[in-house]
Order: structure tokens, then C-alpha cells, then sequence
């Protein structure tokens, strides 16, 4: 999972953009999603990292409320999301003449659970970033990598530096 | 670019205490447009500010250019078949700064002809119009420069054989690994721009573009050899054989671009080392540092961070069409369309679809209990301790600076000789 983050004025209003991609498995592709466009209320590196949490936290909240969490924890094995559990896992029900209603419930919740704090928590492993010094310790922050760990520069951005070159 | 800038001063006899004397200025106009104040640059912003026809500022005089390009064009209908009516091609001022400078090069060059943008700002100035007469003044000055236009012929140049390609390289639409673009894709261009150095005149000519190198390295191109006006492409090539052929027909203007080109590809050489340094050489994202663990730890990386360019782009088309709309409702219709959400809710069943309606509708009206102006309350709230910190920390140095400055005012200067003390320094 990679970690995009870009902030912009709208309206005299800064608004911070923030993405995540990952490789899709079947087609080899990357897809994206956006995680949140909020107004910034902290431009610090650190405010950059809540506002990663808060809308990661306001994700999880919102894919639960709207049941698509029950519907990953009714799956064998727990679901999609990456790391969330493999198809290697134990089915949740096995079929046969004793079926423990309580237990496949408890382990229904559990699995539920399990999903929505891994989605509160996503930590991406890696980040794409422009030069700005600021988003690139956000970015890092957001990664929970030590300072010093390397990022790649968009290239784009890397075009128009070396095009002003003096 | 701010390479040739230097190069640029002395073909215009400026000397260097010349622009000391003008240190002041040259700064003020920093401060105000940035890096656009590099002389190099100077015209083809102007032109873009002045007459790019999307443009959102500026001066509406890219619609009037393009009013009378067409009325001087229904007095010959041949002229429909050139490139003259292309006003379009004109990038705006938005977006990403390449456009600006590089990608408007050969456009600004067409334009600097008398039977374009040139011809109805002379007529302008003869009719003494007054709106935006100081950026015509400018515009004008630099198309009857030769100096200028040698500098506009040569980012033109930069950006046919350089530029362009790269641009084209890093736009990766078939799911490749970063790490199978970029380290190769900087590594040749650093090869590319130290060759082109000692060679511009194969750069003029159009023997020598770098597209020439990724293809061999199995990097992203595309066609470049279109024809005719129908497409942006087969235009971009039809004002570069026009810029070429206007170069190699002036030795003296030939000498020149080459002489930029050779500044301009070392000083970008340079720059690349510097900027892109983690994809070449033994840099920790270079092909000689290439690992599985490192791919499987960039495997979700895209080339660019321009998604977000294109989401603030996104969130700027709605802002115009509904000033008044809330942040959240305005963001909300970005990313349900950017994200396809609509297309997946419309893919449900209907009473799945009811289902998750009713909880959204839910869910909305708790979220929108907020206000705007409560919201901004908060947001005022949350930013002011910050800002005290902020401003005591300056107060506390203006005083500290107000202080010292007030101190020797203070002090009572001895009047004679018996007033003054030893003291033993």
C-alpha cells in the first residue's frame, strides 16, 4: 500500500489531498482510492499524520456503518484486505450435523472486529511524495518509518526541477 | 532554464553591475511571480497570461486575438489549411508548470509571427489601446528581440527532445513496477542530456531525441511522427520544422541556441544528479540496489504524485460551479465519481441500495449537525494556540530587537573630559 499526499488552495480554503494505491492482484494495475480532501487545520507534519488517522478512523466507521464489513467477516477467511487474513484461514462454519451457532457468531464479531481496526490502523509501507520538506516528514510519519528512510521523488515534479535548473 | 538566463544577459549587452543596479527590482518581481521573473521564461509567461484562451485571468485578449485571426482568415480561405487558427494550442497558466515555459515554447514562437498574436498587438499599440499595456509592451519587446526568441526557440527545443519523452515516459499505463521505469528512465536521460550537451546541433537538426533511448530501453513512447493540423501532435511538429528551419537559416541565431542548449543540458545534468540521485547510480532505489524485498515494498508505488494534482483539479471544477456548496458536500461528489462509488452503489440490488441510503442518510445528517461557521469555529479554535506560540515568539524577539535598538538612547554621552570613567577595556 502506498501513501499520497498533496495539499492546494480551493475557495481560500487549504485543502490537503490524501490517496492510497496498491497493486491490484488480477490485473497487475495500480488502483487508488481517495481516503479523505479536508480542509487543513494543521499544516505540521505531525497534524498531517492525525489527519491521516482521523480519516482512516473515519473510513473503518463508515464501511461499518454501511455493512460492508459484515459482509468481508461473513467470508471464509475474513475478507480481501490485505493482511486481514488469507484464504488459508479455517472457514467460518464447518458444514455438518452440529453447528455452534454461539461460536460462528463470536468468531463472526471477532472477525468484524479484526477488520475494522485493521482498517483504522493501515499503515502503508511505502509513499509517494513531491519535494516539499514538510509532506515528505508527513509522509514519513504517516509510514511510521525512521527519519532518514528514503522516499522516491514524483518524477513529474523531479521534470520541472531539473528543467529550471540553474 | 535559469542557466541560459546568464547566457541571455550578455547577448543583450546587460551587463553584470548592470543587473546589480537593478538588484531591487529583479527581486521585487521574484517576490511577485516567483521563477517566473527568469528572463528566459519572461515572455512565454507573458504570453500565456495575455492570451491563453482557457485561461481564468488575464486579460480577454485571447478571445479577441481569436475574433480577428478568424476574420483575417475568411479574407483567404487557404489560410485554413496552416496552423494559424490554432489559438488553443496555448497552454494556461494552471496545472502543472511545464506547460508554462516548455510546452508553450513553439506556440509562443508561432505566435511571434506578424500574421498572429504579433500582428494585432502592433495594431493594438498603434491604436494606443490601454488595457494590459505594460504585458503587451513586454510581449512585443521580446518577440523583436532576437537574443529572446533565441531563448524561446531554445525551450522549445529542450522540450521537443527532452522534456516531452520524459513526460510521456512516466505516465505508465500498463501497471509496470516503479522500479522498472525510473531507475532506467533517469539513468538514460542522464546519458541523453550529457550526450545532447556536446551535440545541440543534432538536437536543432531533430537527430537526437531521447524518446530514441527509452524506446531501446523499453520505456513508454509514443508516435511522433503525425501529420497535418488535426491533431495537438501533428501541429507541435509542424512549428517545429518551422523553428528549425527559421534557426539553420540564421547562423548567427544557430550559434546561439546552440550555445544555450549546451548550458542548459549541462546545468540540467547537474540538477538531475541532484534530484532524482535515489534512481541513479548506487542510489537506494537504483537498478544496482533492486531487491525483492524493495519491490515488494514499492509494489503499490505509482511513478508521479500527480492523482493529487488531478483531485485538486477535481475539487476546483466544482468550486466554480457551486461557490456556495459546503467543503464536505463539494468533496463528496469528487470522490464518489473519482472513485466510482456511484457506478458500484448503482451495481446493488435495489433494497441493498435502500439499505445503504438510509444509513448513509444517517450518517450525513449527524456529520452536517456541524455548521460552517461552527465548523470554522473549530478550526479557529484549534489553530490559535499555535498561533500564539507563533506570534509570542516574534513579539518576544521584536521587543528584544525594539530593546537594543532603544538602548543606547539611554545612555547619557559624556559632554567633557573629566566626565569620561577608565574603564579598563
Amino acid at each position: 500500500m502506498c501513501y499520497m499526499a498533496d495539499g492546494a488552495n480551493s475557495q481560500q480554503k487549504e485543502i490537503m489531498g490524501q490517496l492510497l494505491f496498491r497493486r491490484n492482484k488480477k490485473t497487475g494495475r495500480l488502483d487508488s482510492r481517495v481516503i479523505s480532501i479536508s480542509s487543513i487545520s494543521d499544516k505540521t507534519a505531525e497534524g498531517q499524520r492525525v489527519a491521516y488517522k482521523n480519516a482512516m478512523a473515519a473510513l473503518a466507521e463508515s464501511a461499518e456503518a454501511v455493512g460492508l464489513l459484515d459482509k468481508l467477516a461473513e467470508r471464509p477467511g475474513g475478507g480481501a484486505a490485505d493482511g486481514a487474513g488469507s484464504s488459508s484461514d479455517p472457514p467460518a462454519a464447518v458444514a455438518g450435523s452440529s453447528i455452534d451457532h454461539a461460536a460462528n457468531a463470536a468468531a463472526f464479531f471477532e472477525r468484524r472486529r479484526q477488520l475494522r481496526a485493521h482498517l483504522r490502523d493501515l499503515t502503508p509501507v511505502s509513499s509517494m511524495n513531491d519535494r516539499a520538506v514538510n509532506g515528505r516528514k508527513a509522509a514519513r510519519l504517516v509510514r511510521g518509518a525512521e527519519a532518514g528512510d528514503a522516499m522516491p521523488m514524483c518524477a513529474e515534479h523531479a521534470t520541472v526541477t531539473i528543467g529550471e535548473a540553474e | 532554464m535559469k542557466a541560459m538566463d546568464a547566457l541571455l544577459r550578455s547577448e543583450m549587452n546587460i551587463t553584470d553591475e548592470t543587473a546589480a543596479t537593478d538588484k531591487d527590482k529583479i527581486k521585487g518581481i521574484s517576490r511577485a511571480i516567483g521563477w517566473f521573473s527568469s528572463p528566459v521564461g519572461a515572455v512565454g509567461y507573458a504570453i500565456a497570461k495575455y492570451s491563453a484562451l482557457f485561461s481564468l485571468k488575464g486579460y480577454a485578449i485571447g478571445e479577441k486575438f481569436a475574433e480577428w485571426l478568424e476574420e483575417q482568415m475568411s479574407k483567404d480561405p487557404q489560410m485554413e489549411n496552416n496552423l494559424r487558427g490554432f489559438v488553443s494550442d496555448l497552454q494556461a497558466i494552471c496545472g502543472s508548470r511545464n506547460y508554462v515555459f516548455f510546452l508553450n515554447a513553439a506556440v509562443c514562437e508561432r505566435f511571434a509571427q506578424l500574421d498572429q498574436l504579433h500582428g494585432i498587438l502592433k495594431e493594438e499599440e498603434a491604436m494606443a489601446e490601454a488595457a494590459g499595456g505594460k504585458l503587451r509592451g513586454a510581449i512585443l519587446a521580446g518577440f523583436n528581440s532576437e537574443a529572446i526568441m533565441a531563448a524561446v526557440r531554445t525551450i522549445a527545443f529542450i522540450c521537443d527532445a527532452w522534456m516531452w519523452p520524459t513526460l510521456v515516459a512516466v505516465k505508465v499505463d500498463d501497471g509496470r513496477h516503479i522500479l522498472d521505469v525510473l531507475p532506467v528512465m533517469w539513468t538514460e536521460s542522464l546519458r541523453w542530456l550529457r550526450l545532447a550537451a556536446d551535440e545541440p546541433a543534432a538536437v536543432i537538426d531533430g537527430s537526437m531525441r531521447l524518446d530514441a533511448l527509452f524506446a531501446a530501453a523499453d520505456q513508454r513512447t509514443i508516435k511522433r511522427d503525425l501529420e497535418g493540423t488535426a491533431t495537438r501532435g501533428g501541429r507541435a511538429a509542424m512549428d517545429m520544422d518551422c523553428i528549425r528551419a527559421t534557426v539553420e537559416a540564421d547562423p548567427a541565431q544557430h550559434k546561439l541556441v546552440c550555445e544555450m542548449l549546451t548550458v542548459g543540458f549541462k546545468a540540467m545534468a547537474a540538477a538531475l544528479e541532484v534530484h532524482v540521485s535515489e534512481f541513479i547510480g548506487d542510489g537506494v532505489f537504483s537498478a544496482a540496489k533492486d531487491t525483492p524485498k524493495l519491490r515488494k515494498k514499492l509494489n503499490g508505488a505509482p511513478t508521479t504524485s500527480t492523482p493529487c494534482e488531478a483531485l485538486f483539479a477535481a475539487v476546483k471544477w466544482r468550486a466554480e460551479r457551486q461557490g456556495v456548496a459546503r467543503h464536505d458536500a463539494r468533496v463528496g461528489g469528487v470522490v464518489v465519481k473519482r472513485d466510482h462509488t456511484a457506478t458500484w452503489l448503482n451495481s446493488l440490488a435495489p433494497e441493498t441500495l435502500k439499505t445503504y441510503h438510509k444509513r448513509a442518510r444517517g450518517r450525513a445528517f449527524r456529520d452536517r449537525g456541524v455548521s460552517m461557521k461552527q465548523q470554522r469555529a473549530a478550526n479557529g479554535k484549534a489553530k490559535a494556540p499555535l498561533r500564539e506560540i507563533k506570534l509570542a515568539k516574534k513579539r518576544s524577539g521584536q521587543e528584544k530587537k525594539a530593546a537594543e535598538l532603544a538602548r543606547p538612547t539611554a545612555v547619557v554621552g559624556a559632554t567633557t573630559h573629566s566626565e569620561l570613567k577608565p574603564v579598563n577595556n
